[in-house]
């Protein structure tokens, strides 16, 4: 099968400095992956790179076999880790946008959670919170069926009571041969759903593995070794 | 996929630019209707009417300032939108959206030039419709004394005739320098949103849009005298190879210019793809 992303000794260079410095991994179909790391390690390059919105100094990427382009973005999911809507629009508004451009996106998936979240479909986007502005987003994301979701912090501007069913919503629409990449700073939320992590220092990979794996060689949860490998 | 950007582009900008629009036409209704009323109360004569704008009718005069207000308005809300937009939708948040949209490039582009391209059209034909609107009520002025039979309509036929293509050439060329004018602002604010320019972002692009134009200028003044000896050898003159002289002039302008817009294009797309940094 082939991988959905492979990073080949890729190298993203701003000037002098390295964001990413000669970075290879490979993201499989079915899984869930934690991408983690301290603020300026390299997490959201690599995930612009993914998206095709950087290209990378040096080496390779491929996103299904193919070089990130038009196909690729048909089958990734992107959150980024700001409002990326234009607040003229509506919910409904934002919705046709989605159904218009992606063959894959469930509009009736779309509505049910919308509505198990109490949010009016004629509401304008400017009009809401910041946190609900983010769900919104959330349910676009994940009512397409796509085969990689790339989610840059999605929970980081919601109340706790509110993640859980984040959480919940992330693992009950994916499907099974599709992957999730989650950046993130919250693991203690977010531990108990990877299956995956690649720990990012600096623009290099220090960690990476199955997440029941490095706890069991560590003895330590994934938040306690995030702690010990990026302590101040 | 084009169609479906250009929709949304539209969407985007006519919640600014379209009551802009209907207030600039309504205003210069209310103008025309105003200098009708005064016109009517002076009994059609003239100068009794213009002694009636200035001395009774302070609306009309506050009328036509909010008019020439409004059409001053719409030049720099159009060219405000076009900037903004581009600046918004490809390299402020929404970018994020538009460049993971499965389009391509290309299409991103387009779709920007057209909606800017559109919106400049409609705002220069309002201006000209509500500048008709308001001559209209000129015309009433003299409408009784007018005897339909003194008009020579062959000699105007002839003028029309004469002015047709040359008119049409202007239209051409006022095309093609409208796009290569939006497509040099998007190259510069392409070019200074750039890595290593992207700390004086809009100052950037202002003097980079200025130093591309004088480029441009500098370019067209070293071929142009080329152009004119092309297509006028003994200069200018009223003749019988005016016209032919003239369109050979614009069509070496048109070309020029199409060149230009190629070259933006171009560049602003390989910047897109290569040197986003968002």
């Amino acid at each position: 099968m082939t991988a959905l992303v492979q990073f080949k000794h890729v190298t993203k260079q701003y000037g002098g400095k390295k964001a990413l410095d000669n970075v290879s991994f490979t993201l499989e179909p079915g899984k869930i992956y934690g991408l983690l790391g301290p603020n300026g390690s390299g997490k959201s390059t690599a995930i612009k790179i993914i998206n095709d919105l950087l290209k990378p100094t040096s080496g390779m990427v491929l996103i299904n076999g193919a070089k990130p382009g038009v196909e690729s973005k048909k089958i990734i999911s992107y959150l980024p880790d700001r409002n990326y809507l234009n607040d003229w629009m509506k919910v409904e508004d934002a919705f046709k946008l989605f159904e218009d451009f992606y063959k894959d996106f469930d509009r009736t998936r779309a509505e049910e959670m919308l509505k198990s979240l109490n949010i009016a479909s004629d509401a304008r986007l400017k009009t809401l919170s910041k946190g609900t502005l983010e769900k919104v987003q959330l349910i676009l994301i994940m009512a397409r069926r796509a085969k990689l979701y790339v989610l840059d912090e999605p929970i980081a501007g919601v109340d706790p009571a509110a993640r859980d069913y984040i959480l919940q919503t992330i693992l009950s629409n994916y499907g099974e041969d599709s992957s999730i990449l989650i950046s993130t700073h919250l693991i203690t939320d977010i531990e108990k759903v990877l299956d995956e992590v690649l720990f990012l220092q600096n623009g290099r990979i220090v960690l990476s593995g199955a997440v029941d794996d490095i706890r069991a060689e560590h003895g330590k949860s994934i938040d306690g070794l995030f702690r010990e490998v990026f302590k101040c | 996929m084009l169609a479906k950007l250009l929709k949304y582009e539209i969407k985007a900008s006519a919640r600014t630019l379209i009551p802009l629009y209907i207030g600039t036409l309504i205003v210069a209704l209310v103008c025309s209707i105003q200098i009708m009323l005064s016109i009517n109360s002076s009994n059609g004569n003239f100068a009794m009417a213009v002694g009636s704008f200035e001395a009774n009718n302070t609306l009309t005069g506050i009328l036509f300032l909010l008019f020439f207000g409004l059409c001053v308005a719409i030049t720099v809300l159009t060219i405000m939108t076009v900037i903004q937009r581009f600046n918004h939708s490809l390299i402020g948040d929404e970018g994020y959206l538009m460049f993971t949209l499965p389009v391509t490039h290309t299409q991103l582009l387009s779709s920007q030039l057209i909606a800017a391209m559109l919106w400049s059209i409609i705002g220069i034909f309002v201006m000209f419709l509500s500048s008709m609107i308001i001559s209209f009520s000129g015309v009433m002025l003299g409408w009784d004394e007018l005897n339909l039979n003194t008009i020579n309509w062959n000699q105007i036929a002839d003028i029309i005739q004469t002015a047709i293509q040359p008119m049409l050439i202007s239209v051409i060329y006022g095309f093609f320098s409208l796009a290569s004018a939006i497509l040099l602002v998007y190259l510069s604010i392409m070019i200074a949103q750039t890595e290593k320019l992207n700390n004086h972002r809009v100052a950037v692009a202002v003097i980079l849009f200025f130093v591309i134009g004088w480029m441009f200028s500098g370019v067209e003044s070293i071929l142009f005298p080329e152009i004119r000896n092309i297509a006028a050898p003994d200069g200018f003159h009223i003749s019988d190879d005016f016209m032919w002289a003239y369109n050979m002039a614009m069509a070496c302008q048109i070309a020029f210019e199409a060149v230009k817009c190629v070259i933006c294009f171009i560049g602003t797309k390989w910047l897109m793809q290569n040197k986003l940094n968002l």
